[in-house]
């Protein structure tokens, strides 16, 4: 299939050039769909750590924004996952470490998203309080600075594989939720990225509710499993069981298998001693 | 500053002594300053790079002597006629600016190798490869003039047919359905070197004797990584965390050598009186050199070897440094391979001395359950916070482990990825 690719770059804030990032759109058209354009958002870090990168894309009202890819992206742990709201394209995302690009690269891949309408419009994008911050232990703010870029060629793939398997984590804060119990969660879908999540306490058919991670659980007994599910944007669902069980189940079990045991041993001790018995009869 | 005897530092200031001064002093070697009507000479001492030595003394000359680089980490993926390279991006301060890199290709290991330039790029893609055939790459880093300034360690991989179902990794090679990652390098002798995948821990291994640790991650499905890597010394004091960005290709096993973690770093105290020395020590490779830096209005750097443990320390004294708050920070070189600059630690000096206290390996901040970890958790728990009014039991832990400025934000997600543990 043919293909135009068009490279575009937007200034967002002009500062010095000492410490700053450069933030790169690209641009593919005549993809799957006719009209739909894929748009691939690229941070040249210049060679600097950075570790927080937030902000907010306005999408003219001639562009219909169509769906967001953030399975590449190395934002590994959304704040604010990619989503459209209002022709506004809002994301916030943290680099556990933090991570660089060499000066002048093409940069980190933040995600990609497709929109449709005229490739000559995609002009009119804007980007809006844009923060880039430096991984120094402080949160320093990166100041921004534009280039062009002429070799990026972003492409689209069907994705068929479901997210990677996870284990939600079972916790407990004063700070949180008055203290109850909680599952922190979290997983990567290395294509078309996480969509969402749902729970379902007890059953592993449903009903689903959609949450986030912190999420409180129902049940403060923990005595019910509990069914999360990652479900990336192109529907494939991935299920992590958490198996709960109260310490005092746990012990009440010991302690009923301790009491059986026993019971085995006196009664295997019975036996031989009635063995015993009969064969010292025998002899007398 | 060139000290006569076992000093080895180094100040990139105008100095005195009873029988000299040199004001201005210039960062420019022999020869790498010329024009059509000029040519600068070097001289023993103040613009040269080296060691001079005799019997009764040792000389560590100048600026030059301390210029800050390190060697690229590497990550070699075979493909069918070729071998896709990335490599970690280098910062270099002190006299040294990245200019460029080198891919040095052979067909034995240990070269020799021929170089191609690339230009100020992470990445290239060495095609026109024999299928079968292990080859064998490093990359140089040259400064703005061209000179090499680093190497990395060696890396290999053997391109095979597409229809062979994929690559192998490493000088192993071979076909293999298997797709995943090696990761490979130096941490601390027999200490525990922790492996991330996206910011969660997957691996946990322990370094040899001699402080090289290898593991292999595989049944990974295809797509971009985040790997981390970060060692705990004998004292579980943890390093600065190594992040390296890598795209695994299905059936493909990828590998990352030259892994260097940086030196733990620790003061003994947390304030000292002028005058009086203070205690720099941690662990990095055995038998390496260590390089410590102390930010101050002017920055100074030393070196102190190493042992056998890879354990070092250094007494440094306060006279040469003036009142205030410090930092230091440390970096090793054994071979030619030298790691970046590690976490700061911090320390006052004043009119007093108060002994610093252990922190147990717990990060400084970022904390949230007081687990002594950052990882899913805390980040949930700030999730929930972000953009929310702080609850009462909430606010002192803000103001303990985040920015203590009232609220969850960016710059506390900033804070709890730079002390991140997974």
């Amino acid at each position: 299939m043919k293909k135009t690719f068009l490279i575009l770059s937007f200034w967002f804030l002009v500062f010095s050039p000492v410490q700053a990032a450069v933030i790169n759109f690209s641009v593919a058209d005549n993809l799957l769909t006719a009209g739909e354009i894929l748009v691939a958002l690229n941070l040249d870090t210049e060679g600097q750590d950075i570790n927080v990168v937030a902000g907010e894309i306005v999408i003219p009202a001639s562009l219909k924004p169509i769906r967001i890819l953030d399975g590449d992206s190395v934002l590994k742990f959304w704040i604010e996952p990619p989503q459209f709201a209002d022709q506004r394209l809002t994301f916030a995302g943290m680099i556990p470490g933090g991570s660089s690009s060499a000066r002048d690269s093409e940069g980190l891949l933040l995600f990609k998203f497709v929109i449709q309408g005229k490739l000559a419009e995609l002009t009119q994008l804007s980007m809006n309080n844009l923060t880039v911050l430096l991984n120094d232990g402080e949160g320093t703010k990166l100041k921004t600075q534009m280039a062009w870029r002429q070799n990026l060629s972003p492409k689209e793939e069907l994705d068929t594989i479901p997210p990677e398997n996870f284990a939600p984590v079972l916790g407990r804060d004063p700070s949180l939720f008055n203290n109850d119990w909680f599952l922190a969660f979290l997983t990567q879908d290395k294509q078309s990225g996480v969509d969402y999540y749902e729970v379902s306490e007890g059953q592993t058919d449903g009903p689903w509710s959609r949450i986030k991670s912190p999420y409180r659980l129902h049940d403060q007994s923990r005595r019910t499993n509990v069914y999360i599910r990652a479900v990336d944007r192109s529907g494939n669902i991935r299920l992590a069981t958490v198996i709960l069980r109260p310490w005092y189940i746990t012990l009440v079990y010991g302690g009923i298998l301790i009491i059986v045991f026993i019971f085995i041993l006196w009664f295997i001790r019975l036996i031989f001693r009635k063995l015993f018995w009969r064969s010292q009869s025998l002899v007398s | 500053m060139t000290v006569f005897g076992i000093v080895t530092l180094s100040r990139a200031d105008e100095y005195t002594a009873s029988g000299f001064k040199i004001l201005d002093p210039v960062l420019a070697p022999a020869s790498f300053s010329t024009s059509t009507d000029f040519q600068l000479l070097g001289s023993l001492g103040e613009p040269g790079v080296g060691l001079s030595t005799a019997v009764s003394f040792g000389l560590q000359s100048a600026f030059l002597y301390f210029p800050v680089v390190a060697t690229p980490v590497v990550s070699a993926t075979p493909g069918d006629g070729l071998v896709a390279l990335s490599w970690s991006a280098v910062t270099a301060s002190l006299g040294w600016t990245v200019g460029g890199y080198n891919v040095g290709q052979a067909t034995v290991s240990g070269g020799p190798y021929n170089y191609t330039s690339l230009g100020n790029v992470t990445s290239a893609s060495q095609s026109s490869l024999t299928n079968g055939t292990p080859y064998y790459f490093v990359i140089r880093v040259e400064d703005a003039l061209g000179y090499p300034i680093a190497t990395s360690t060696e890396v290999s991989a053997m391109p095979v047919a597409s229809s062979g179902g994929g690559g192998g990794g490493g000088g192993g090679g071979g076909t293999t359905t298997a797709t995943g990652v090696n990761l490979s390098g130096h941490g601390y002798p027999l200490s525990k070197v922790t492996i991330l995948k996206d910011g969660q821990i997957v691996a946990v291994t322990i370094a040899g004797p001699d402080a090289k640790f290898e593991i292999s991650l595989t049944g990974l499905s295809a797509g971009q990584y985040l790997f981390a890597v970060y060692g705990e010394d004998k004292e579980k004091r943890r390093s600065s965390m190594f992040t390296f960005p890598v795209y695994l290709t299905t059936g493909v096993i990828t590998n990352i050598s030259g892994i260097f973690l940086a030196p733990t770093i620790d003061v003994d105290k947390r304030e000292v009186l002028h005058g009086e020395n203070i205690t720099i020590f941690g662990q990095t490779v055995s038998s390496s050199t260590v390089t410590i830096a102390i930010n101050s209005n002017q920055e100074i750097f030393v070196k102190t070897p190493a042992d056998k443990e890879g354990l070092y320390l250094y007494n440094l004294d306060t006279t040469i440094i003036e009142k205030g708050d410090h930092m230091t920070k440390a970096k090793a070189t054994v071979g030619n391979e030298i790691s970046p600059f590690g976490t700061a630690v911090n320390f006052r000096v004043g009119n007093q001395t108060i002994l610093a206290e252990s922190n147990r390996g717990c990060p400084l901040r970022g904390d949230l359950n007081s687990d002594c970890r950052v990882n899913l958790i805390d980040f949930s728990i700030a999730a929930y916070w972000y953009r929310r009014p702080l609850s009462v039991n909430f606010i002192p832990r803000e103001k303990t482990s985040l920015s203590g400025d009232g609220r969850v934000d960016l710059i506390d997600f900033s804070i709890m990825a730079y002390y991140w543990t997974g």
